[in-house]
């Protein structure tokens, strides 16, 4: 227990240098961009009055050391200023988008492993047939298909055609009252909310972007699968444990538990990519999520909503893979 | 195929898109993978070192670990919206967005190959590091290269197409895949498919043949695998 | 009184195809064996004779792309090599086991040793957990394993390699086989640590009545408590002999090079190791294997191929001209 949160505590303290590591650069960036940044905050349409309170809150006129202070204190307060599309503060926007976003992610990540762990799986131990067949070439395809192109060809399907999931337009239809926001995710609010009409319409609105986010991911997460048992069966360990007279399953089982840890990886990886990655879904669907705000910002010059976005899909990235690394040293006891 | 909304032939389209796409994914991977493999070579060479070189060995991945913790697409899209929408551009954040890559690649295989007896001897009769670099390193690392930038070549098409898609890459009317997967989109709801699955079943099947290509240079590059790969033919002799 | 063979293996071949799939090289050649049942039977060769392929051929595991071509392996009146995989299955670890060398190298990294050994006594003898674990922990006490109880919790990498040697015997142990075979189970250890084991092994397995195959390139180790001796060449047996008999007078040319080669004078040494074959191997000319080692050869030697002819008692030699000794 005590190697544990040794392992834990050096882990964590590393978190902050990373952080600020990522807080340099994003403010770095900033200086980059051609303009004047007060304009990149503030708006085309702010008046010479508001520019000016701005330069002087942000200290444009001062030196860059400076600036960057007063950025970094602003950021630590929880203040990522203002998104002068939305015309609130960007944390107030995150803060509602985020959630939309993860329970998309999380959801459609559920799926892709449902899918791809039991197809890997059964790819790796049986040499030919048609299992084994269906696992190589779905692994294949769906690492080329095109996300968003697959969301269309879904939405076309279900809805133009036999009209089985609402209209692709968001989380919730207009005319549905929404549960009171607890965490976020609309399906927990509305479970807790027992607000069933809610629970019901969301859960017909999140067919289809995690279908597409499930099964495409599903893919990477079956070859990872697949090429890692395949080298597990391989290894003395399983060969001994056939010496043994063991049954198949147990041997596949072993084997299993042993490429673990590579399924772990593939998986943050994937999360960690979807955060950003999963705009081209949020956009087809109109989903709200921050991954679409963000990209509204870099393509309307709204500078704010971007930085935010930035900062906190690193700050979860770093996250999850604090969270990886406390898995593998649960898992594998070499590791103690 | 018929025609798209504004009354361009879309099977002309499809077969002269992937021009853009090749020539920005062909461009942006290989940037990426000079730089990277470059980059590698050094941050695995002098990983460990004492002193200046040592330094920049760290220096080298602790800035990949920052540009890798940057979300792909975002950073992507930030690069055009700085530099400008342009070819240029998407190069450009293509060959950002993937340098890290070639860089963890090519640092590993350094470390691993580094360790080695024959390179261990080559250093203690005193052969120059660039010298070593070259004649062991690189040639022993490039088969994992080669593989990896297969795969690449079909992701940067698929990236440029979702960047053509949201209007931050190729500008239209030039046929582009993405561009004309959305430009098709809004006509999927009234039932109209073509403009849109025709793009993207060519987009998929290119990144697909790329993909292909990929685990072929993986197999062949490894004798063992190939070994298995030409012995799934009949045996010799009465197999038990 | 004939006593009961637990094992007789007849003539048993193995073919491994080459890498452009023309032909095939025998690793076992038409090789027999008969063992008694409480027999413990010494394999000695060197590297490369057959000696792991016959013990993997046994529990039918050659490694592809290798193959039985030819031959029978009877084991307690039933044919092994006719067995349908799920019966083969239910018979190793359970009847024939195997202990393997380089330990820790096969046992699976995030399990216990406990509970690798509680994986056979439920699989095979259908014991609960809680069972399997009492008699785990008594096996791991017979292997004179110190602190058994916690021991059981110990993963392989935190065990030395004796100690994950005694694991490995313990799992072979575990179901009472009526056959046991160890691959070169002391080589990797030791000096001390193996004088350990062997004694160990040697006290279990008389104890348990059971037979032993004990493969080993080390001829020393075969004299410390083997009953029979069998020397394997070229997937070929070519002499076989109880122990004493066999290092007082020595047959076959080949197992007087072994010996010679274990010898403190040089001029033994000379005399036997003069011949060393240097030309590819030509498979498929009939002739002794070992006549381009051998310093006895005749021109007969390279025109066919000796039979295994019994001599006399223990004694089977297969040989044109097995060595005389002058008495």
């Amino acid at each position: 227990m005590r190697r544990f949160l040794l392992f834990f505590g050096k882990r964590l303290i590393f978190v902050f240098p990373q952080l600020f590591g990522i807080m340099l650069v994003s403010f770095l960036l900033l200086q980059l961009i051609p303009g004047d940044p007060a304009v990149l905050m503030a708006g085309p349409f702010a008046t010479p009055k508001v520019l000016e309170t701005l330069r002087i809150d942000l200290g444009l006129d001062k030196s860059v050391a400076e600036q960057f202070l007063i950025y970094f204190k602003n950021v630590l307060r929880g203040d990522l200023g203002n998104s002068w599309q939305t015309t609130r503060p960007v944390t107030e926007d995150l803060l509602q988008r985020f959630p939309a976003t993860l329970e998309l992610i999380i959801l459609s990540l559920t799926l892709a492993l449902s899918i791809g762990v039991p197809l890997g799986r059964a790819g790796a131990r049986l040499k030919t047939g048609f299992t084994r067949k269906v696992a190589d070439y779905y692994g294949l395809f769906a690492g080329a298909l095109p996300d968003f192109w697959l969301a269309l060809v879904f939405i076309y399907i279900f809805y133009s055609v036999y009209s089985l999931v609402p209209a692709p337009l968001g989380r919730l239809d207009f005319m549905i009252i929404p549960p009171q926001i607890v965490t976020g995710s609309l399906l927990i609010d509305s479970i807790l909310d027992l607000n069933f009409q809610a629970f019901k319409n969301s859960v017909g609105h999140l067919v289809l972007p995690v279908l597409t986010l499930g099964l495409i991911n599903a893919g990477p997460i079956l070859k990872m699968t697949q090429a890692t048992m395949e080298r597990m069966l391989e290894e003395d360990f399983s060969k001994y444990a056939e010496l043994c007279g063991l049954p198949d399953k147990v041997i596949a089982k072993k084997a299993f538990r042993n490429s673990l840890p590579s399924v772990i990886t593939i998986v943050s990886v994937l999360f960690g990519f979807l955060i950003g990655g999963a705009v081209l879904v949020e956009i087809v669907f109109s989903w709200g999520g921050a991954g679409q705000y963000a990209v509204n910002g870099v393509l309307n010059a709204d500078f704010n909503p971007v930085l935010g976005f930035v900062l906190i899909s690193a700050l979860f990235s770093l996250v999850i893979y604090l969270i990886v690394d406390l898995l593998y040293f649960y898992i594998d006891p070499r590791t103690h | 195929m018929g025609t798209d909304a504004t009354g361009m032939d879309i099977f002309s389209r499809v077969l002269f898109a992937p021009r853009v796409d090749l020539a920005i994914a062909l461009f942006g991977t290989s940037l990426s993978a000079i730089l990277g493999v470059f980059l590698g070579a050094i941050a695995g060479y002098y990983e460990g070192h004492g002193r200046l070189l040592g330094f920049g060995s760290a220096l080298i991945m602790r800035s990949a670990d920052v540009i890798q913790a940057f979300p792909v697409f975002v950073f992507a899209i930030a690069v055009v919206a700085v530099i400008g929408q342009s070819v240029q551009s998407l190069v450009l954040a293509i060959a950002f967005v993937n340098t890290p890559i070639y860089l963890r690649l090519m640092r590993s295989q350094c470390l691993s190959i580094r360790g080695m007896r024959y390179v261990e001897s080559s250093m203690v009769s005193g052969t120059g590091d660039l010298l070593i670099i070259i004649k062991h390193i690189i040639p022993n690392s490039i088969a994992p290269i080669l593989a990896q930038l297969s795969v690449n070549i079909g992701w940067a098409i698929l990236l440029t197409s979702a960047l053509s898609f949201i209007g931050a890459g190729v500008e239209a009317p030039t046929p582009e895949w993405g561009s004309m997967i959305s430009m098709g989109f809004q006509n999927i709801v009234t039932g109209h498919w073509w403009p849109s699955i025709f793009p993207g079943l060519a987009l998929a099947f290119t990144v697909l043949g790329f993909a292909l290509v990929g685990s072929s240079v993986e197999i062949l590059s490894d004798p063992i695998r190939t070994k298995k790969l030409l012995m799934s033919r009949p045996l010799v002799g009465k197999p038990t | 009184m004939q006593e009961k063979m637990i094992l007789s293996i007849d003539e048993l071949s193995v073919l491994f195809p080459n890498d452009e799939m023309t032909s095939a090289i025998p690793v076992l050649n038409k090789a027999s064996l008969n063992l008694k049942k409480g027999e413990i039977v010494a394999l000695v060769g060197e590297s490369g004779s057959g000696k792991t392929i016959l013990s993997r051929a046994i529990m039918n595991l050659i490694p592809s792309p290798g193959y039985i071509s030819d031959g029978k392996i009877i084991f307690n009146e039933l044919n092994l090599l006719d067995l349908q995989r799920e019966e083969m299955v239910k018979i190793r670890g359970r009847k024939i086991s195997l202990i393997v060398s380089n330990p820790k190298g096969e046992l699976d990294p995030l399990e216990t040793v406990g509970q690798q050994i509680c994986n056979v006594l439920i699989h095979h003898l259908d014991f609960s957990y809680s069972q399997a674990k009492k008699k785990a922990i008594s096996l791991l006490r017979d292997v004179r394993i110190p602190d058994p109880e916690s021991r059981f919790n110990a993963f392989p990498h935190e065990l030395s390699g004796g100690m994950a040697q005694r694991v490995i015997i313990a799992i072979a142990l575990a179901c009472d086989p009526e056959l046991i075979i160890s691959d070169d189970a002391t080589s990797g250890l030791d000096v001390t640590v193996q004088a350990q084991v062997l004694d160990l092994l040697d006290k279990l397995v008389r104890e348990k009545g059971s037979s032993l195959i004990f493969i080993t390139r080390d001829l020393g180790v075969a004299a410390h408590f083997a009953d029979q001796i069998m020397v394997i060449y070229k997937g070929q047996i070519v002499e076989k002999n109880n122990v004493q008999d066999f290092f007082k007078d020595p047959k076959h040319p080949y197992s007087n090079l072994l010996l010679a080669s274990f010898s403190n004078d040089p001029e033994i040494k000379k005399i036997w190791t003069q011949k060393l074959s240097l030309e590819p191997e030509d498979i498929s000319i009939k002739k002794c294997v070992f006549c381009d080692r051998c310093i006895k050869a005749k021109p007969k030697c390279f025109h066919s191929e000796p039979e295994m002819i019994t001599i006399e008692g223990d004694l089977q030699v297969r040989c044109f001209n097995p060595i005389e000794r002058a008495l």
